[in-house]
């Protein structure tokens, strides 16, 4: 079976399609959007999701969050007695979603289309692919979030559409398509982004805005320093949520039973993200001048992402594009629904045999050369393009270079991604060493062909027509020079890790959620949660399924009235 | 990709019908796997676009009331024409460059109303706003408005008129190549402009922002260097710099990001604690006849700083004086590392230190205090009594009548340079004597400086007068004539007739009603061959022989041949014809 993921920076959905059109799944928990955190308790079981979220400020065990933003890094978190890299941690995800779809359907899915941002370069697509596998999927196609949430809005009403532009701002990412919908074709015409914008940015400026007034007899250097930014995190986002309807808001943490709180107004958050909201500006120009096309002559702008949700971005919005913005899709919904679409498509389902997609490379593609300057001096580590950014996908180009001192023996060709004047300032993909025959500079030749597909797959050949010989490199990381053995094993490395069964999901979140509102609350609301809590883990150790709902369910109801009526 | 290939590659035929076109692309393309056909997927795109752009010719064509060409390729091979009235985007056209055509961009760049004050701009690149579209009664700047100073600048004026206002400051003339820097009103009134707009562009929307930048780029690339104070701020709001070094780096910003690093390289180098700070004075100070080598300047760093700036910021090179850098170039086969400080003049210098130190330790007594920092308390009755001189200097200057709050409104630098001078006068006790002398000095060098660069009959107005200071200065003494060319300093034995003095304020003060007593500009090193005709006259003049007037005229021999010939020459120059004159007088 073939399942959409939105695999977010902050949370994750799957959906897929079924009896003609896109449906989401609910988790265990029955929510639709999966927070995308993962947590390792004290005694090296994990924990995904809500859970996973709660246990975020918990003292034992550590939690991870937001590791979409080192996705095609060597950086590692420190799990429990493990060091997990963030396509580990994305694989947790995705293991805990593909079975939410198990449950949801009977059947195991097997194989997936993973939403990745728009302005995502190869490495950080390659790692998703990777961890797309080590939760035991087959990756059909990596989709950009700004097309899928597009083929979502536009399937509404499967109307021709003008170019309309799709706003997406998340958890982590920032990405800008424009696309144009016609006779049943899906044309993106332009991508731009920043991959280091988004509402958690936000939730930083907040914290760091504040920080001194909440604390200004530094309480919080007492305690671990991860810690209390997770506690302030936290607590920024909910500050935030607050912000967007009401023009006041509180900003507290709980530090060893001791309550700290300021408050905010709508006017000081802007103020603070002001800099932060002149960083969305430029990918929309870059797109709108690379597409040719003029804001005003755009159908629509149509938002996608949690992070658009704010106030203040829609105010920029307003201004940026001289209207008001298009708010029918849901956005946190729209990219896993427009990845479902995409699985239907593959899967050539009935409904949707007559759509097609086209989309563009986000960036420049090129090798390394070097020039002789007007001196004399060689230059060296020069960019030479070979695929434009925002060329339609997927295309072959070619480029002839030749060699630059005599009886040179081989050509090095770099490959590189980005779009820097000088090759340090872009991301090297690959290297291909080509022997030539000894000459004079200038007098050999090689053909450097870039072939680039429409999952975003580089390939390069390079030709010597001196000697007739071929080299061909598919581009790959070091992780996938690796046997499929090697995969297999990590595969089963995070297989060990203890899970937890899927069924015990609820009371493991609610006991998280639990333990995580003892830490906030205090005084008497406190000592009743931690009477109810004892009662619910009584009842869980009894294993009596029905005095274990009935715990569950008082606790429940006690939790929900105190953070509805929240004295925060 | 020729039309008749494109029709041919979408199977239809030859049609105007956009609708048509993409049902046919779309037809196509589910056809195909374009991951298999790369080639045939980039085929039909191309043959889609081609087909869409003779769609778009025809309609302009059709509405246009010309005939179709039938030469297709030739249709092809035309740039993009913004198609009037409809530019439909998914036609792949550029957006319409004119406010005109696109009712959304007129009343976003602000409250103009179309046609009546069009300004042709925008996606038009650096295209000049249509200065004389507008009717010089609506010209806000038909009075003088102090400007850039209130609180909302767009409660004086639109962005339209800001835009307008910048343009005209920067480059007042079409012809001009190149313009002289922005004087100080002339700046105050620039960054106000620009202020404006860029304030406004900040809350458009991003497709008016995008032409700003666009814009400004253009106008600041063009009016280099007289557009330099303006760069810094502009570059922060469109984030110029963020773009240096890319593949795409638009070309007037690879070019302002450049003269962005030669201003910083500036800024810095003028701090003393920069490396090559003292090379950097070295080679910027006026060299004069008989100037040597800076002391304690490092060869190397020299070396250094000439090659760095002739690399990276030529422009920069005028900054220094270039018979400094001669000097240091000159003697590049010369080993030593300290300039002239070397070997036995290090053993002079040391002496002739140390001998001052013994004098300085015996002398009993409080050491000398700088004046400057000396500076005695000011009463309101000396600020009367500095006013009263300043005024006395104005009127003996530029006559009777001119007062210095002319000067002020007129010419506020030279305003500044008077009552700075008799600050330091008053603190070093000069007398009120020698202040006038100083600040006359001051006004004369900036009418010599003015008239060597706008030419003309200005010129010879100026040298004709300066052609008698020097026959006065003469009766001093050779050596006071020569003082006064080298220096351009009047010692005070030199007395000039009143009839002089009165013709030089009268040239004085309509100088000044020109405002052209700004502050001397650099010149260039100038040469011009003087023909035999003329250094004979000169040698009947003078009664000198050719040999020494020749050496005189390459400013050797003694100081009486070269100010005899020196007044010969603009003697026998001001006679000369117009062409001959024009360039002799220039490099007198």
């Amino acid at each position: 079976m073939l399942i959409g993921i939105d695999l977010g920076t902050t949370n994750s959905a799957v959906a897929l399609w079924k009896d003609g059109k896109a449906t989401l799944v609910p988790n265990a928990l029955g929510a639709l959007l999966t927070p995308s955190a993962v947590s390792v308790r004290a005694d090296g079981t994990t924990l995904v999701g809500a859970a996973a979220l709660d246990r975020m400020a918990a003292k034992d065990g550590a939690t991870a969050t937001s590791f979409k933003r080192f996705m095609g890094t060597d950086r590692k978190v420190r799990m429990g007695r493990k060091d997990l890299s963030a396509e580990e941690l994305s694989a947790l995800v995705l293991m805990a979603l593909r079975d939410d779809v198990a449950a949801f359907t009977g059947e195991r899915p097997t194989e997936a289309v993973i939403t990745v941002p728009a302005y995502f370069n190869d490495r950080q697509r390659k790692a998703t692919r990777r961890a797309g596998e080590l939760a035991g999927l087959t990756v059909r196609r990596l989709i950009n979030e700004p097309t899928a949430a597009a083929l979502a809005f536009g399937l509404q009403d499967k109307a021709e559409r003008e170019p309309f532009l799709v706003f997406d701002l998340g958890g982590g990412t920032f990405d800008v398509s424009i696309v144009e919908m016609f006779e049943g074709i899906v044309e993106v015409r332009a991508s731009a982004g920043d991959n280091r914008l988004g509402g958690d940015d936000f939730n930083a400026a907040l914290t760091t805005a504040l920080r001194g007034r909440l604390d200004p007899e530094s309480r919080l250097a007492n305690i671990d320093g991860a810690l209390a930014q997770a506690l302030l995190l936290q607590a920024a986002e909910r500050t935030k949520r607050v912000l967007s309807e009401a023009p006041e808001a509180e900003f507290g943490v709980t530090v060893d039973g001791e309550r700290l709180t300021t408050r905010v107004t709508a006017g000081e958050f802007e103020a603070q993200t002001e800099g932060l909201i002149r960083r969305l500006r430029d990918p929309v120009v870059r797109a709108l001048r690379d597409s040719q096309i003029d804001a005003a002559s755009l159908s629509e702008v149509v938002l996608v992402g949690g992070a658009t949700r704010m106030p203040v971005v829609r105010k920029a919005i307003t201004r940026l594009f001289g209207r008001f913005p298009n708010s029918s899709v849901h956005p946190d919904h729209a990219v896993a629904l427009g990845a479902a679409i995409q699985s239907g498509l593959i899967a050539r389902d009935g409904g949707l045999e007559e759509i097609r997609i086209t989309d563009v490379c986000p960036f420049t593609l090129g090798i390394e050369t070097a020039e002789r300057t007007a001196r004399g001096m060689l230059q060296q580590g020069l960019f030479s393009p070979i695929i434009d950014r925002n060329t339609p996908v997927p295309v072959s180009r070619m480029g002839i270079y030749s060699t630059m001192s005599n009886n040179q023996k081989h050509i090095e060709v770099g490959i590189f991604q980005g779009e820097a004047r000088e090759v340090s300032g872009n991301v090297r993909l690959g290297t291909l060493k080509v022997p030539v025959p000894p000459r004079p500079e200038g007098e050999v030749a090689i053909e450097v062909r870039f072939s680039y597909d429409s999952s975003g797959l580089l390939e390069v050949d390079v030709e010597v027509p001196a000697t007739g010989a071929k080299h061909n490199l598919m581009i790959i990381d070091e992780e996938d020079r690796k046997s499929p053995a090697d995969l297999e094993e990590r595969r089963k490395a995070l297989s060990a890790l203890k899970r937890h069964p899927r069924e015990d999901a609820v009371n493991e979140a609610l006991l998280a959620r639990a333990e995580r509102c003892f830490e906030e609350f205090l005084g008497d609301a406190r000592a009743i949660i931690g009477d109810r809590t004892l009662a619910f883990t009584a009842a869980l150790d009894s294993q009596d399924p029905r005095r274990i709902t009935d715990a569950a369910q008082d606790l429940t109801a006690l939790l929900d009235t105190l953070e509805a009526n929240s004295p925060l | 990709m020729t039309p008749t290939q494109a029709w041919r590659v979408l199977g239809i035929a030859k049609t105007g019908d956009v609708g048509a076109i993409r049902r046919a692309y779309a037809e196509r393309l589910k056809a195909m796997d374009i991951d298999r056909d790369v080639d045939g997927y980039a085929r039909l795109r191309e043959a889609r676009d081609a087909a869409l752009r003779w769609a778009r010719m025809k309609v302009a064509v059709d509405e246009g009331g010309l005939e179709p060409l039938d030469g297709v390729d030739a249709v092809v091979e035309t740039p993009e024409v913004p198609a009037p009235a409809e530019s439909s985007s998914w036609l792949y056209a550029a957006p319409a460059a004119t406010g005109e055509s696109d009712p959304t961009l007129t009343t976003r760049l602000g409250d103009r109303t179309a046609g009546a004050l069009d300004v042709t701009r925008g996606v038009g690149a650096a295209q000049a706003p249509a200065v004389q579209a507008i009717e010089v009664q609506r010209d806000p700047f038909a009075r003088p408005v102090l400007l850039g100073l209130e609180q909302d600048p767009d409660a004086v004026m639109p962005a339209w008129a800001h835009e307008q206002a910048l343009h005209r400051l920067l480059l007042p003339d079409h012809d001009a190549d190149e313009y002289p820097p922005l004087e100080g009103w002339e700046e105050a009134m620039a960054r106000g402009h620009l202020k404006a707009i860029l304030h406004n562009a900040q809350t458009v929307s991003v497709s008016a922002f995008d032409e700003v930048d666009n814009w400004l780029a253009g106008m600041l690339m063009r009016a280099w260097p007289r557009s330099s104070p303006l760069l810094e701020p502009a570059a922060a709001v469109f984030g110029w710099e963020s773009e240096r070094g890319r593949v795409n780096e638009r070309p007037a910003i690879a070019f302002l990001n450049m003269r962005l690093r030669g201003l910083r390289f500036l800024e810095k180098v003028a701090e003393p604690a920069h490396p090559l700070h003292k090379a950097w004075v070295e080679l910027t100070t006026p060299a004069q006849q008989g100037s040597r080598r800076g002391w304690f300047v490092k060869r190397r760093d020299v070396e250094q700083l000439l090659e760095g700036v002739r690399k990276n910021f030529p422009e920069l090179e005028h900054h220094f004086d270039h018979w400094r850098v001669a000097l240091w170039e000159r003697g590049g086969t010369s080993s030593d590392n300290y300039g002239w400080l070397s070997g036995g003049r290090l053993a002079l210098i040391a002496i002739i230190l140390l001998v001052q130190i013994v004098r300085f330790a015996l002398s009993d007594g409080e050491p000398k205090r700088q004046p400057l920092i000396d500076r005695p308390p000011v009463t309101t009755q000396q600020q009367d009594a500095d006013r009263a001189v300043i005024e006395r200097a104005v009127g003996s200057i530029f006559g009777s009548g001119v007062t210095f709050a002319q000067i002020q409104s007129r010419q506020p630098d030279l305003a500044a340079l008077f009552s700075a001078n008799r600050t330091i006068a008053r603190s070093q006790q000069d007398t009120d004597g020698a202040y006038i002398a100083k600040v006359r000095d001051l006004v004369r060098e900036r009418m010599y400086m003015t008239a060597l660069v706008i030419k003309g009959p200005l010129l010879e107005d100026v040298q004709r007068i300066r052609v008698d200071i020097l026959r006065a200065a003469r009766k001093a003494g050779a050596a006071q004539c020569m003082t006064f060319v080298r220096t351009r300093r009047l010692g005070a034995e030199v007395a000039l007739a009143p009839s002089l003095l009165s013709r030089e304020s009268l040239l004085a003060r309509r100088m000044l009603e020109a405002r052209q007593l700004g502050p001397p500009a650099r010149l260039p090193a100038n040469r011009t061959s003087v023909s035999g005709a003329v250094i004979g006259r000169v040698m009947d003049r003078t009664g000198i022989g050719e040999a020494r007037v020749r050496q005189a005229l390459n400013n050797a021999g003694s100081d009486a041949d070269q100010c005899a010939v020196t007044i010969a020459m603009l003697d026998v120059a001001l006679t000369q014809p117009e062409a001959q004159r024009q360039a002799l007088l220039s490099v007198l």
